[in-house]
């Protein structure tokens, strides 16, 4: 004798729980990405300017950020805080074709606008030391207030 | 009666299937996040931009150079009360300080009244010189098409190749 599958109703009271599952994975996503990202750049207040060129490759981003509870400039690379003092060693490790006296990766600064050029002019110098031909200073165009 | 056979062994999700199509709510939920998420990352990640500096050694002169010097254009970045408001000034050649906004006309009538040929410029700004007034000086030269643009440090001054 044959058996005939007997499809019961779902039990009330059970909920479907996938979409909320799907949901919930998005949102952490979300704020681990946001997380990372305000970490590293958005607490950098970039100054604003016209007439610059669009940044169309990053390359090496250093971050000059105000910290404003100990009122100094913080110095920062790929995530990581870096002291002024080894900034020219961390550049020729990261870029060993300065060594040759050239320099194929395009460099950007982006520092604080709320900072005074006391602050900024030290890592100039240094990247000037450690054999960078060029660099960039990074804004943002008017109107937009990061 | 076939008819009938059939019908009954439809479930409850093949009927809704069969009248309203699949249940799209989830994927509506989850697209409006990601479209949430890509906003907020668009306001936060804007377009930049930037101006390009060069550093090149102190002393460092290019052969071929002294035949025909170039024009060298001195920007002092300078702060200054007016009207009881601290703000940014720039003397342009250690002559009386202009506001930023009248800069670049400054600039192109200095340049009008030199004969034609290379200008560098060496933005020297003193040390409470705010790095936004910094930048907006450098932003200004390259509006006027003056590339060769260098920034003078406290340990030694700067002038473009």
């Amino acid at each position: 004798m044959r058996l005939r599958t007997l499809h019961l109703p779902a039990p009330a009271g059970k909920l479907n729980v996938t979409p909320l599952i799907d949901v919930v994975m998005v949102l952490i996503v979300f704020y681990l990405m946001v997380g990372k990202l305000a970490n590293d750049q958005s607490r950098v207040q970039l100054p604003t300017a016209s007439g610059a060129q669009a940044q169309a490759e990053k390359g090496l981003i250093l971050n000059l950020s105000l910290d404003e509870s100990a009122g100094q400039a913080r110095l920062s690379m790929e995530g990581a805080d870096i002291p002024l003092d080894g900034l020219v060693e961390t550049l020729r490790a990261r870029l060993p074709e300065l060594q040759r006296g050239v320099q194929q990766t395009p460099v950007s600064l982006r520092a604080d606008r709320r900072l005074e050029y006391s602050s900024v002019a030290p890592v100039i110098s240094a990247c000037r030391d450690a054999g960078l031909v060029s660099l960039r200073l990074v804004t943002v165009s008017e109107g937009a207030s990061r | 009666m076939s008819h009938l056979r059939s019908f009954r062994k439809r479930n409850a999700a093949a009927l809704y299937d069969a009248h309203h199509g699949p249940n799209m709510t989830p994927m509506v939920d989850v697209v409006m996040v990601i479209l949430i998420f890509f906003m907020a990352s668009a306001a936060i990640l804007g377009p930049e931009w930037f101006v390009a500096t060069r550093l090149p050694k102190a002393g460092a002169v290019r052969e071929g150079q002294s035949e025909s010097q170039p024009l060298k254009l001195h920007l002092r970045v300078l702060r200054e009360s007016r009207n009881g408001v601290d703000i940014g000034v720039v003397s342009i050649n250690a002559e009386p300080a202009v506001s930023f906004d009248e800069l670049s006309g400054a600039i192109k009538a200095w340049i009008r009244t030199r004969p034609l040929g290379e200008v560098l410029v060496l933005i020297d700004p003193i040390e409470q010189a705010s790095y936004e007034d910094v930048v907006r000086v450098h932003a200004i030269c390259a509006q006027i098409g003056l590339t060769k643009v260098g920034l003078g440090t406290q340990s030694q001054l700067t002038t473009s190749p």
